[in-house]
């Protein structure tokens, strides 16, 4: 590898950062129908929405460091963590895997030019744009920023008199956005697949994303409806949900949470394809029981559509829909250990190489598991009446969604950044950031487990002092998480125009995406390769080259 | 770019296919958008709620019966922080399964009844008796597992002017509907001066907030309410959102068809046959 520093070598001669098609400029990437642009594209502003969410995060934490709501009023908290959780939920957590990754890395690791429909995808993120736009409107605009939570709950989402109308609409676009989406990562996968690209060849970050791209297109429909249903509410006063018109409020949960659940499974699923590919190149192993996590995955995705009761155990739904919903969530926890001890199987005897996106493929692991044991506590009834709307649940879905979805987005970056950008960030610098986030990150959301543990309620700008200590320490660990994702992005950005070159295979992987040049050229192979092996032989690997 | 002709014409037409769909499941809601409006009898509201007066005192001068029949005067009674349950006590429902929570609560308070603070249940109808309301008070009281001192809690009646000027001082609004009122369902606390400091909406108050009212009524601190919305004593017909769930079965049955239309077209169509 030659170290230089030179800013055209950031575009070499023949990558797709130099084709810039029809146009130039801020309009060859804004009006771009290539895949890997678009990819681009959305890292760009998922990545600007991920710093904004943080903040508010920031604020929150810095709210809670004493009792006494010394630092503002409750609505403002109210409008912190309501902003905080769409901010992360609908702009970051959801699309990101899927829109960055899977539209880079999905058509590429299949054998692909490009996706399905190109057009479909470019006009995807500009509604995502466009959504995004919308909430951010909804701060500034009319009585202030939403206060409801991210879950707007009616009856008082039809009632306050904040902006919930217009935040509303931009979740309802980000939802057309992500349908479009899947639509078309799953017509890519069935379409576009290389000669040779069998079912049983597909790179376990495909199976992931085709899994996900499912429940994008059969549950989105369902949380559109239901934003239009307020809107018809709020505006026309057809009382649906308004329990004085009429209307019921637990449809109301119900139908946000046939969604909603479904949508914590378009977050972690792609993370744990990321995993699945990542660990075998790293234990230098073939994986353990390929069709076993290709076809868990896909049966999280189906039962993990049907355990949205699980949220209402103390909305008044009937004894017999909780029993119901209880038992499924349960069901569901089965195929997700399955595929975490088919990682560590693979792991076992493995020649490791300790690479930082290993490392952060741990952690995912670690904190998913933390996530999803304490998941199963808060998924039987009887805790469920003690642990609802505590700080027990903060604590649990951070372990799932930052601890899982956050550290396996983490471990793509540092995996195929070589392969994005064509150099390699400091891997030492990377390794450290691993481990102050990961102490960071267990300081701040065990003490929010025990928090709710102790009977604390989520979402109060103030709290009794005997929580004092504990409030204390999780805001001290969010500081110590925060520096680490300083030093992470900086790292990365540093890499980004200073890091040496990184070669075409610099982690010898086997999958179809390093076996072409770094960055990747325009339309990504100059002949359409014929698969022969599987995305782990790394043995046929070592005979070609 | 080099996408081939035959991936442009093939994205071009199923985008054209998709806005077309787009369109229909977007028009089938809106089409049906105005079906239900016929069909929902909004409750008269009108008069019924909670203005919050947070911050004002209540006329301490009121005069109302305790449960003895004695006549008692606020000013007397509130002295500490003090949680003011505004109900009637013939009411068939939610006044209550709302003095039953408290009860509840009650029992779980860390906190010394009679000192850190006392309850006042204050009947909103001048027809009512103390003998009814001592009846109300054995009941409660025993409802506590732990012994309750009898100050601690006391029920009153009264006529219907210091009724009047209670309800109006805390902006309570209730209607009368027969033997029966239609009121809202909400706690209110008092700083030992008898000013507003928190309104708890609901008939299912939290240890929690509980606790955490008191301290800022023994501050004298204002908190804001949690629980936003009002909750009111009425009910629930299920036969009338009948139509709400045909609409909700006629759009899930589109989604899963248009599913169902996708899937097979990508079995069928099988992979796409690539030209070098």
């Amino acid at each position: 590898m030659t170290s230089t520093g030179a800013a055209e070598d950031f575009r070499p001669r023949g990558s797709f950062y130099e084709d810039h098609g029809r146009y130039t400029g801020i309009l060859s990437w804004i009006l771009t129908l290539d895949h890997k642009r678009i990819g681009i594209l959305y890292l760009i502003f998922v990545m600007a929405f991920f710093f904004s969410g943080v903040v508010l995060g920031f604020f929150m934490r810095l709210e809670m460091i004493a009792p006494g709501g010394r630092i503002m009023g409750p609505q403002r908290y109210n409008s912190l963590f309501t902003l905080h959780g769409i901010t992360m939920i609908f702009l970051v957590v959801i699309p990101a895997i899927p829109t960055i990754f899977g539209n880079f890395f999905l058509p590429i690791q299949i054998g692909a030019r490009d996706v399905a429909f190109p057009r479909i995808n470019l006009l995807s993120w500009w509604l995502y744009i466009s959504g995004a736009a919308i909430v951010a409107l909804s701060v500034f605009t009319g009585e202030g920023p939403p206060d409801t939570g991210w879950t707007f709950y009616a009856p008082y989402s039809l009632r306050t008199t904040v902006n919930v109308p217009l935040a509303v609409f931009g979740v309802f676009i980000l939802g057309m956005s992500s349908i479009l989406t899947g639509v078309n990562l799953v017509t890519t996968t069935h379409r576009l697949r290389a000669p040779g690209m069998n079912w049983n060849r597909l790179p376990l970050f495909v199976w992931a994303i085709y899994a996900t791209s499912w429940v994008q297109i059969l549950a989105t429909p369902v949380i559109g409806i239901t934003m239009v249903l307020i809107f018809l509410e709020r505006f026309f006063g057809v009382g649906v949900f308004d329990p004085t018109k009429g209307g019921d409020p637990i449809l109301y949960q119900h139908m946000f949470w046939i969604y909603s659940h479904p949508a914590t499974y378009i977050m972690i699923l792609p993370a744990m394809g990321i995993v699945s590919d990542v660990i075998p190149v790293f234990a230098r192993k073939k994986i353990f029981g390929y069709m076993a996590i290709a076809l868990s995955g896909m049966a999280i995705a189906a039962v993990g559509s049907l355990v949205w009761g699980h949220h209402m155990f103390v909305s008044g739904q009937s004894d017999f829909a909780n029993l119901l919903f209880s038992l499924l969530t349960f069901l569901v926890a089965v195929p997700s250990a399955i595929k975490v001890f088919n990682w560590v199987a693979t792991l076992h005897k493995g020649s490791i190489v300790l690479e930082p996106p290993l490392l952060f493929c741990l952690a995912f692991i670690f904190l998913f598991s933390i996530g999803g044991l304490t998941g199963l506590i808060q998924g039987a009834l009887a805790p469920n009446m003690h642990l609802h709307d505590t700080y027990w649940i903060p604590g649990h879905f951070h372990y799932i969604i930052f601890g899982g979805m956050g550290f396996g987005l983490f471990a793509g970056f540092h995996y195929w950044f070589p392969k994005m950008f064509g150099r390699m960030y400091n891997r030492r610098v990377a390794r450290w950031a691993w481990v102050i986030m990961l102490v960071g990150f267990n300081i701040f959301y065990f003490s929010m487990l025990l928090l709710g543990w102790e009977g604390m309620p989520r979402r109060y700008y103030d709290y009794l002092p005997q929580f004092r200590t504990l409030h204390l320490t999780a805001t001290f660990g969010s500081w110590i998480l925060i520096a680490g994702l300083i030093v992470m992005f900086a790292n990365l950005f540093r890499g980004l125009f200073k890091g040496e070159k990184a070669g075409d295979n610099p982690w010898d992987g086997a999958t179809l995406e390093w076996q072409i040049p770094s960055p990747p050229p325009a339309e990504n192979f100059e002949k359409i390769p014929v698969v022969k092996h599987g995305p782990h032989d790394f043995k046929e690997l070592g005979k070609n080259g | 770019m080099f996408h081939c002709r035959l991936s442009r014409y093939f994205s071009r037409m199923r985008m054209r296919f998709r806005i077309k769909l787009l369109i229909f499941l977007l028009g089938a809601i809106f089409f049906h958008g105005p079906v239900y409006a016929h069909v929902e009898q909004p409750k008269d509201l009108s008069g019924i709620g909670i203005d919050q007066r947070l911050g004002q005192t209540i006329p301490l001068d009121l005069t109302f019966n305790d449960e003895n029949g004695n006549p008692v005067i606020l000013r007397q009674l509130i002295r500490t922080p003090t949680i003011l349950a505004l109900v009637y006590l013939h009411c068939p429902n939610v006044c209550s399964l709302l003095l039953q929570n408290l009860a509840d609560v009650l029992n779980k308070l860390p906190a010394e009844p009679g000192k850190d603070f006392i309850v006042l249940t204050v009947s909103f109808d001048e027809m009512e008796k103390p003998d009814l309301a001592l009846q109300k008070k054995r009941t409660y009281l025993e409802m506590i597992q732990k012994p309750f001192p009898e100050n601690a809690w006391r029920f009153l009646t009264g006529d219907k002017e210091n009724i009047h000027r209670l309800t109006d001082a805390v902006g309570f609004h209730f209607k009368r509907v027969r033997e029966d009122f239609d009121h809202p369902v909400s706690l209110i606390i008092l700083a030992p001066d008898g000013k507003i400091v928190r309104y708890m909406y609901g008939a299912d108050p939290l240890p929690f907030d509980l606790k955490i009212a008191l301290v800022e009524a023994s501050q004298g601190r204002i908190g804001p309410t949690i629980a936003k919305v009002v909750r009111f004593c009425f009910s629930y017909d299920a036969k009338s959102k009948k139509l709400v769930f045909n609409i909700l079965k006629v759009t899930g049955t589109v989604t899963i068809l248009f599913a169902l239309a996708f899937v097979a077209f990508l079995l069928f169509k099988g992979r796409k046959q690539y030209t070098q």
